[in-house]
């Protein structure tokens, strides 16, 4: 099979980087191994949430001429990351979902432990908080949980927001809704994770007539009077902005979705927009495949070959590497070293594994975390000393940053796949 | 200053100190156990769990030999729910002496262990997994015994006799008046309060921590640690304990328990100064899996899950400082007949396998210096969970995975908690079964007080995903229950224990155990900002929109 642009990795990086090929009418290919990161992630695009000092960060865009040089974001310009971020603030609105950024500084997002994150861009359901200052206009913050779910812990949350000083004047409630209120009818509704959730609420309550209203007078009780109600988000795998829109006509509160413990669907909402648009655009979705192995020569990736059909390489004009890092297998490990998983790319790496990590767990420096291939700043990588000019690389298998400690997966993710879709897009138009 | 008055003050959380004050309780004495930890979170909870036939002791050492088949037997008996009759194996490999066997085998029978020869073809049908290059094997009835299980089973019984635990509170000094041992000063880490707890005698029973209690009373009891190391394997891959036919040597032991197999261990002495700073090294990863692959070949290709060690208390004897005069076997000192200090009584050395008859011979002297003369009965009366295999707990929301794994964990007293009440059996930690009801009965009946002893009860967090999954679901539990300082314990809690699956997780950081590794460190400092719980950034001026 022949394509203009074979993309493997079907993550946030992944699908922008094809979403953006395809709109531009290349044929594109998409292999995916199955579940991306945004199943782990909050939904939210963090650009850049803390600096090198570990500092939050208010103006994150600013804070770019400060990186590294082999920062992704050096090398592909601030530009590029500002092209890339409205690219796929449009290609959400394309899809429904509502995300709201404040031009060109961070705001808080609340982590289902409490803490503040700073991040760029949120979903509609979601409240910008602001980082490390007091909450003004809010006195009664209430956290409520829906039927006893398993991966929500309001006395957690509440107790990571006490530890914050920015809540030192806020008054924490919180209460469970009962399964028996929301008419649940599955054999034990505190077994359900959060996606069987709310198609179990969907089902039995939300298709129902009243159903908004039942929920919206216990969210009311579970709530008394708070100006703040914090929920997690378990309400809709898609258009849960929209239920919470509605909920806050209903109720007259102000209410923030909170991302539980995986499966988180803010992050899966996300997942499954960039595929239906990947999908308008005639794209092809390959899921369930890995590559396994590639034919390089004269610099160039030639063809592909897949675990699902090992004979029949697959051959593409261009290649993007969107693979994520070792839990998504972009990334290998054995005893002694650590690689790239499918091509043998180069990466930077501490020699020995004792310096692969930090004896500190939470708050330690793991240099694994920044591990990743080494490219120039076209974002073509380096193979056995050679640059792959056909290859390109982006987001969560790229070296130079720490998406986690700098709070920049989203933003990093979305700039480079939508960068190495606009190198392809420009050499093929010279053709 | 809390008073406290009592008969017995036993010094130590592990197996032996539990024992202590089971038997101490079972004879109606009045008994105190005081733990600056969890139960179990010394060497009981160290090593390999191997409950030992005493066939590896048989050609070297036939008194620890003949103890061990003897413990063996009553623990097989009294402790069923802690314990899997799996069978070991002692092959020999081509670069061992096959001689060595017949010499091994009548060692055995001497000290009244079956061992029965067994061709290489029979091996392997009994044993699929281990080394196919075996020149022979013999069967022997070692086992497993789970250390935690033990311990807290120990301490439910002794609780239920009137004995008491206090844990997370630790010896600061002896009470001496008129030169004899009245008791201990303590204080209770977690409050900050002291505590004097007033006895007639006083059980050190603190192991390798045991040369600091009769440091307090100018006693000279030389410990000299070594320390032990170990790989536990994500899959059970051998059904029954495989030895090596030689003398023992590092890593030569490989044991199957609960849903692992674990492979050790390394020995190597270190300074006493060192005991609370060990760590696995990767010399030792190296030797555990070049060795273990020796027995085993399919471990070469299995997840490791995660490294651990521990420190072995071997004392040195009379006043030798040297070390050269060390005893591995059990030592029990009446410091007032050894040192003229009446009222304190160690009981050291031996080994987990022995923690009951160490127990026994503590409280044979205990006893007899109060004048009481109940006999022991610890070798006949069973644990409670002991009778747990013939019975029928009705049950019936709860799958049979989730009941066979709280029976296989507490026995029959599984029936006090899986309930007709659908939160109760809810599912917390998938790996391990662990249902919220379990969790709720080991805060109120095992004396758990946080994630990582809720570990060590029910063995939440100990499976393929360490934990990151069940440790936040389990902490909202914790805080829910004990309705504390409005859940920060908890939070707390949530951090302590991800960093003590970190410790164990660090030195096979590769492969699968990275990539849950790179996962956990996703999870919980983008998904929840753990980190920023830790220390809060500064320097921000950001408004509400």
């Amino acid at each position: 099979m022949n394509y203009d642009v074979i993309v493997i990795g079907g993550g946030l990086s992944g699908l922008t980087s094809a979403i953006h090929c395809a709109e531009a009418g290349l044929k594109t290919v998409v292999i995916s191994a199955g579940e991306s990161s945004l199943a782990f992630a909050s939904g939210c695009i963090d650009v850049l949430g803390f600096n090198q000092n570990n500092q939050a960060v208010e103006f994150p865009f600013e804070e770019i001429a400060l990186l590294p040089a082999e920062h992704p974001y050096k090398r592909i310009g601030s530009r590029s990351l500002k092209q890339g971020l409205s690219f796929f603030l449009e290609q959400m609105a394309l899809e429904d979902i509502a995300m709201a950024h404040n031009e060109q500084k961070n705001h808080g997002r609340l982590t289902a432990l409490g803490a503040v994150r700073p991040t760029w861009l949120s979903q509609a359901g979601t409240k910008h908080l602001p980082i490390n200052k007091p909450l003004d206009a809010i006195k009664k913050i209430a956290v409520a949980n829906i039927a006893g779910f398993r991966d929500f812990q309001p006395e957690l949350v509440i107790a990571g927001m006490k530890r914050n000083p920015m809540f030192a004047n806020n008054e924490f409630n919180w209460a469970d809704i009962s399964p028996e209120t929301l008419g649940i009818a599955v054999r034990n509704p505190y077994e359900l994770r959060s996606l069987e959730l709310a198609r179990t609420l969907k089902r039995d309550l939300f298709n129902k007539p009243n159903g908004m209203n039942i929920f919206a007078s216990a969210l009311q009780k579970a709530a008394r009077n708070a100006d703040l109600v914090l929920i997690p988000s378990v309400l809709a795998v898609e258009l849960g902005n929209d239920l919470i829109a509605e909920l806050e006509q209903l109720t007259g509160l102000s209410i923030c979705e909170v991302a539980s413990l995986p499966p988180s669907l803010p992050g899966m909402r996300l997942a499954s927009a960039l595929k239906a648009r990947f999908r308008k655009f005639g794209g092809i979705l390959l899921e369930g495949d890995d590559v396994i192995s590639g034919r390089f020569s004269d610099k160039h990736l030639q063809t592909i070959t897949t675990r699902l059909s090992p004979n029949t390489p697959l051959s593409a004009k261009h290649f993007v590497l969107a693979t994520g890092s070792f839990f998504s297998k972009g990334l290998s490990s054995n005893r002694s070293e650590l690689t790239e998983s499918v091509f043998n790319l180069s990466v930077n790496s501490e020699t020995t594994r004792e310096q692969w990590s930090n004896d500190r767990f939470i708050d330690g420096q793991h240099s694994f975390t920044t591990t990743g291939i080494r490219t120039d700043n076209l974002l073509n990588p380096y193979r056995e000393d050679e640059i792959i000019s056909n290859l390109y690389c982006a987001g969560a298998v790229l070296s130079g940053f720490n998406p986690v400690r700098e709070a920049s997966a989203g933003g990093v993710a979305i700039a480079t796949g939508w960068f190495a879709a606009s190198q392809i897009i420009a050499k093929q138009s010279a053709v | 200053m809390r008073q406290l008055e009592t008969d017995v003050v036993i010094i130590g959380g592990g197996a032996t100190g539990a024992g202590v004050l089971r038997d101490c309780a079972l004879r109606g004495m009045r008994a105190i156990l005081v733990e600056k930890d969890d139960i179990a979170n010394g060497t009981t909870g160290r090593n390999h769990g191997l409950l030992h036939s005493g066939a590896r002791y048989a050609v070297t050492d036939q008194h620890s030999a003949s103890e061990c088949i003897s413990e063996n037997k009553i623990l097989k008996r009294i402790a069923g729910h802690c314990i899997e009759e799996t069978g070991g194996l002692f092959i020999t490999l081509p670069e061992d002496d096959l001689s060595f066997q017949s010499q091994f085998i009548e060692s055995c029978t001497t000290a009244g262990i079956q061992a029965d020869a067994l061709t290489p073809a029979e091996a392997l049908r009994i044993e699929p997994n281990v080394n196919p290059a075996l020149l022979g094997a013999v069967r022997v009835p070692d086992g497993t015994v789970d250390p935690f299980r033990l311990t807290a089973s120990n301490i439910l019984d002794a609780e239920e006799h009137g004995g008491r635990l206090l844990n997370y509170t630790r010896v600061t000094g002896l009470i001496i008046n008129n030169g004899r041992a009245c008791g201990v000063h303590c204080v209770n880490l977690r409050t900050g309060e002291p505590i004097d707890i007033h006895a007639l005698q006083v059980v050190n029973a603190a192991g390798i921590w045991g040369q600091q209690i009769t440091e307090y009373g100018d006693l000279s009891l030389r410990m000299f640690p070594a320390k032990g190391s170990l790989l536990i394997m994500d899959y059970r891959v051998n059904s029954l304990v495989i030895n090596r036919c030689r003398k023992p040597a590092d890593a030569d032991i490989l044991v199957p328990g609960d849903t692992i197999s674990l492979i050790g261990t390394t020995s190597e002495k270190i300074p006493y100064s060192d005991i609370e700073n060990i760590r696995v090294t990767p010399e030792e990863v190296e030797t555990l899996l070049s060795e273990g692959e020796k027995l085993c070949p399919a471990m070469a290709n299995t997840r490791i899950l995660r490294a651990y060690c521990g420190v072995r208390p071997l004392v040195a004897l009379g006043n030798d400082d040297s070390g050269r005069n060390i005893s591995r076997g059990i030592v029990l000192l009446d410091h007032g007949d050894t040192d003229g200090l009446p009222g304190l009584i160690t009981i050291t050395g031996g080994k987990l396998m022995t923690y009951r008859l160490m127990a026994e011979m503590a409280t044979d002297a205990v006893a007899k210096n109060l004048g009481n003369t109940n006999a022991c009965e610890t070798a006949e009366r069973h644990l409670p969970g002991a009778n747990g295999k013939n019975t029928d707990i009705h049950a019936p929301q709860v799958s049979i995975p989730v009941s066979g794994s709280a029976k296989y964990r507490h026995g029959e007293r599984a029936a006090r908690f899986l309930a007709d009440d659908k939160k109760k059996n809810v599912v917390i930690c998938e790996c391990e079964m662990v249902t919220r009801g379990e969790i709720e009965y080991a805060v109120n009946n095992l004396n758990a007080m946080d994630l990582v002893d809720l570990r060590r009860r029910t063995r939440i967090g100990m499976g393929p995903c360490q934990g990151k999954m069940c440790a936040c679901r389990a902490a909202g539990i914790v805080s829910e229950m004990t309705n504390d300082d409005n859940g920060d314990n908890a939070l707390k809690s949530v951090s302590e224990f991800m960093q003590e699956r970190w410790k164990g997780v660090r030195p096979i950081l590769w492969g699968d155990a990275m990539r849950e590794a790179d996962l956990s460190y996703w999870l919980y400092n983008n998904l929840l900002g753990c980190d920023q719980l830790q220390a809060q950034p500064t320097g921000l001026t950001v408004e509400v929109l």
